[in-house]
């Protein structure tokens, strides 16, 4: 399942908030935006599940065109998006929550399946699945944000600063679980400030400043870039 | 040059896991009940990770390649190899710290927290000295055949979290040390007062 975004432009009260973004995704791959804060990644993120329209350009699921798509029909195509700040519902047990990611589908048997697989990467979310949301820790709920998503059984996964407000080993488990998910065929597309975490999981990165790319390549010789260095990894 | 990203992204793994050692060591000093199986796992974790897989690396493979080239790295070099040893006498200090702490009580506390204030601070320094002094003139002065056999030597080895061959051993222990390391730091239930 390939995504390409063509020339993507949108624009917030006549204010352009991404300008001519055209990235390629290809199946499997593992790609990172990076950026500094109002760079444009979260918007890039939230036209691609439909969350925000587009104003210009084209966004492609292989050669099916989606940017004029509901943010539920690009979801039962296989796009999951975890929202920056988790927005888990608090109220909702994890349990609940849980099943919530799953409301796309309706064989039970198979959804208990896919419950029983978060619960098998995010076990600390199974000792807690009958509370309340809003008693977890953050990284709990970063972890259940996660793991919703994974319930509706994603080809792409696009993730919103997983790593914001966390405390360093959690980060690093972080990285890990979405290496693993990786690993087992998803398509993840990753926005990160910390772009050090970002550079270390990606095999490709974007950096985005302004509303348009300035640069992509191979994660790894971004990572040794001079500017990414010293704008973006504090070396 | 892999096997430059191995070593900033140990480095980083490293450093995520001493976060977790002072940090923890403040939350005692704030009147907070220790759970000990804590402190063993992360102790365990980090004389495992050092001893096994980052430390070899650098001292058989990537340091003997960088004083090659670079002779006059010859006392940085020497350097970072008596650091080495003197981080580990530093952190069997911890240990022992630990061990009084666990056994004898509150009143052995005090040379618990200096112990792991002195480790961290030293493994911190270690590695910033490595990553400015060692690392970029490595980056700049190696020559890609080198570049591939330290690389070969290095994907052979693997960092426990990130590397394409992840060890199981290493990936469980660090997932059971997120899970109880207390809240926020890990996932684990915060310590009581």
């Amino acid at each position: 399942m390939k995504l390409s975004v063509q020339d993507l432009e949108v624009n917030y009260n006549n204010v352009a908030a991404l300008k001519q973004i055209s990235l390629e995704v290809s199946d499997g791959a593992f790609v990172t935006l990076i950026g500094s804060n109002g760079a444009g990644k979260s918007t890039t993120l939230r036209t691609i599940s439909g969350l925000v329209k587009p104003s210009g350009g084209r966004i492609c699921l292989d050669d099916q065109r989606i940017d004029m798509l509901s943010a539920d029909k690009i979801l039962r195509l296989g796009i999951a998006h975890v929202p920056e700040g988790r927005r888990i519902f608090k109220d909702l047990s994890v349990a609940e929550n849980l099943y919530l990611g799953a409301y796309i589908h309706q064989d039970k048997a198979q959804i208990d399946l896919d419950l029983d697989k978060v619960y098998s990467r995010f076990p600390r979310l199974e000792e807690r699945k009958g509370q309340h949301a809003r008693t977890l820790s953050g990284g709990e709920q970063q972890m259940l944000s996660i793991g919703r998503s994974l319930m509706s059984r994603p080809r792409i996964l696009l993730l919103d600063e997983p790593s914001l407000g966390l405390a360093p080993i959690i980060v690093q488990e972080i990285g890990h679980i979405l290496r693993e998910i990786n690993q087992q065929g998803v398509t993840v597309i990753l926005v990160e400030q910390n772009a050090d975490l970002a550079l270390q999981l990606a095999d490709y990165g974007y950096v985005l400043e302004t509303g348009r790319i300035a640069m992509q390549d191979k994660a790894e010789l971004l990572a040794d870039n001079e500017h990414v260095k010293k704008a973006y990894l504090g070396i | 040059m892999k096997s430059l990203t191995i070593i900033r992204n140990e480095h980083r793994s490293l450093g995520a896991v001493l976060f977790c050692l002072k940090h923890l060591v403040s939350e005692i000093n704030q009147g907070k009940h220790p759970d000990f199986r804590v402190f063993h796992g992360l102790l365990m974790y980090i004389d495992r990770f050092l001893d096994r897989y980052h430390h070899p690396k650098e001292s058989n493979y990537l340091f003997p390649a960088v004083l090659e080239s670079n002779p006059e790295l010859a006392p940085v070099i020497e350097e970072l190899g008596r650091q080495h040893r003197e981080g580990e006498q530093l952190f069997i200090r911890v240990l022992k710290a630990l061990s009084a702490f666990e056994y004898c009580g509150p009143s052995q506390f005090s040379e618990f927290q200096q112990a792991v204030t002195d480790y961290t601070t030293f493994e911190y320094e270690h590695a910033h000295k490595e990553e400015t002094e060692v690392l970029p003139v490595a980056e700049k002065s190696l020559s890609i055949e080198t570049w591939e056999k330290i690389d070969t030597a290095f994907l052979n080895h693997q960092d426990p979290l990130f590397g394409d061959k992840p060890s199981g051993e290493f990936n469980k222990l660090y997932k059971e040390i997120v899970s109880i390391v207390p809240a926020p730091l890990g996932l684990g239930d915060a310590w009581e007062s």
